[in-house]
């Protein structure tokens, strides 16, 4: 027996020396072949040379496997959004490798730079080492530097959006770049907002304190909680105001809400496409400066396309990958 | 790996260390595949396998007694796919025609194709079968249903279904000697190539 599994595993078995192995099996049951082959397994009895295709292969599996558990679903309702964060939370660890090497090598940073990012229509969690916990939103990107993080300093780069948790430690201060301007926190949580395609960051500080230096006046302030900070990164302005309750609406796309309150519509459509993954365009005829006040989900594309179409009085065409906004006929 | 590199790798894991869930599978995952490809003679399968045992390492990774090995412990997680995977393989009757290809070439110089090709080749070969033939040969050689089943979902007699299987498996056997035979010159004259070429250059 033995020796025909060897023959069968080195591949030079004969369809007579098939035919005795297939009558040999047929009457072994599971539970000794199961021996069998941990012997085999232990001993390393079986030939291991695989190509060098194989090693991509495996290369790639790792990726994925890593993918898989640390990815966040994309689409939710509240509460299968509150079991997968348990779950999560457990299956999330320090380091969430959410790219592939590919986009390292690509960005060129270094090995001991740490990224997570997400697309278009994705959203993640990251667990860093010092127990902060940042939420992304879509086409969000958080770098830390492995070695120091935690060590020397509490650094990290930051763009997009994403909600942060930061743990308190006050000889160490968390420290956020996100382009020309640093945020400094001891422990706190607030919401951060930079898109490199916009002039505007914003922060809404929910609990602690927070400290924010512009990169080019070099001025430096101070946000108290419920207080929404501005900064506009082309004069290097910021400001701040107290809004207690619409600056909540600046963290509920966590629960999967997109709020608007008196945007432009184009703003609305960038919104949009950027939480669904999806191409949005908007005919000629439609201005986009028309405001928007509203509730939009996050989690179903038709009702929201519904609801523009209602308020606007205006059609959607869905042809190929893309939706386009047409004025009512 | 060292038993203490390991009890330290097995308690990084249990507290959640992505890291070491890497360095395990840098240590262990390539020989796993290697293992897996022997006995299943399939790719596609000794993937699915590493990339489920690996997973499952992960998603039980509170559940590890330390009593076991890293080695020990993988195998307990394959162990299951792997021999049902095997047992399938070693009963298809598609390896069974492998096996009288391979048992063709006496040559040692020539290489035979790998299972996994073989069996790709054949899918192809029964793609140019017509639809009816496709379908019993498909539910007949590889879902293993008996002509008694086939004839009930298909609702046909049992005597169609044999007269269409022993004639698409004709046509099947026919196409795939031409493509082998194919192949095998391919293989030939590559390797004449290179001896010649070796013997120009030397």
């Amino acid at each position: 027996m033995e020796e025909l599994l060897h023959k069968y595993m080195r591949g030079d078995i004969s369809s007579v020396e098939l035919d005795l192995l297939k009558a040999k099996l047929k009457d072994l049951p599971d539970s000794e072949l199961e021996n069998i082959f941990a012997n085999i397994w232990q001993n390393h009895e079986f030939p291991t040379d695989i190509t060098s295709d194989d090693y991509v292969k495996l290369r790639q599996l790792k990726n994925r496997i890593f993918y898989r558990t640390s990815r966040t679903p994309t689409r939710y309702n509240l509460v299968t959004f509150f079991t997968a964060a348990a779950i999560l939370s457990i299956i999330l660890t320090l380091v969430t490798y959410l790219i592939l090497p590919v986009q390292i090598t690509s960005t060129n940073y270094s090995a001991d730079m740490v990224m997570v990012q997400t697309a278009a229509g994705e959203r993640a969690t990251a667990y860093l080492p010092d127990g902060t916990i940042v939420s992304m939103n879509y086409a969000s990107q958080l770098t830390w530097d492995e070695t120091s993080f935690n060590h020397k300093s509490r650094c990290v780069k930051f763009e997009g959006e994403g909600f942060f948790q930061v743990s308190k430690n006050a000889s160490l201060p968390f420290e956020i770049e996100s382009g020309q301007l640093t945020v400094r926190v001891t422990g706190t949580s607030f919401n951060l907002r930079w898109r490199a395609d916009k002039n505007i960051a914003q922060l809404y500080l929910i609990s602690g304190s927070v400290q924010l230096t512009s990169g080019i006046t070099g001025e430096c302030i101070s946000v108290k909680p419920g207080q929404l900070a501005d900064f506009d990164s082309q004069t290097g302005l910021l400001e701040c105001h107290d809004q207690p309750e619409t600056g909540l609406d600046q963290t509920r796309w966590r629960d999967n809400e997109l709020v608007f309150n008196a945007s432009p519509l184009s703003h609305v459509i960038s919104e949009l496409s950027g939480s669904y993954g999806i191409q949005i365009t908007m005919a000629p005829g439609i201005n986009p400066q028309t405001k928007f006040t509203g509730t939009l989900p996050g989690g179903d594309l038709l009702e929201a396309m519904h609801t523009l179409e209602v308020t606007f009085g205006l059609v959607t065409r869905i042809h190929g990958g893309t939706v386009e906004l047409i004025p009512y006929p | 790996m060292d038993t203490r590199t390991e009890t330290k790798l097995i308690i990084e894991l249990k507290l959640g260390s992505k890291k070491a869930l890497g360095s395990i599978y840098d240590a262990y995952a390539s020989e796993l595949y290697a293992y897996c490809v022997c006995l299943t003679k399939r790719r596609e399968d000794a993937e699915e396998i590493v990339q489920d045992v690996f997973m499952q390492l992960w998603l039980d990774r509170t559940k590890i007694r330390s009593e076991h090995t890293l080695r020990n412990l993988l195998y307990i997680m394959a162990k299951h796919r792997l021999i049902n995977s095997f047992r399938a393989t070693v009963n298809a009757p598609v390896f069974e025609a492998y096996t009288s290809y391979t048992d063709t070439i006496i040559s040692p110089d020539a290489e035979p194709m790998e299972y996994d090709e073989f069996y790709r080749l054949f899918l192809k070969a029964i793609k140019r079968l017509p639809l009816k033939q496709q379908k019993i040969v498909r539910m007949s050689k590889i879902r293993h249903l008996s002509n008694k089943e086939i004839a009930h979902t298909l609702s046909l007699s049992e005597q169609t279904v044999k007269n269409q299987l022993s004639t698409g498996m004709k046509q099947l056997r026919a196409m795939l000697l031409k493509l082998m035979t194919l192949l095998i010159i391919i293989q030939q004259s590559l390797i004449l190539l290179i001896i010649s070429y070796n013997q120009i250059y030397s």
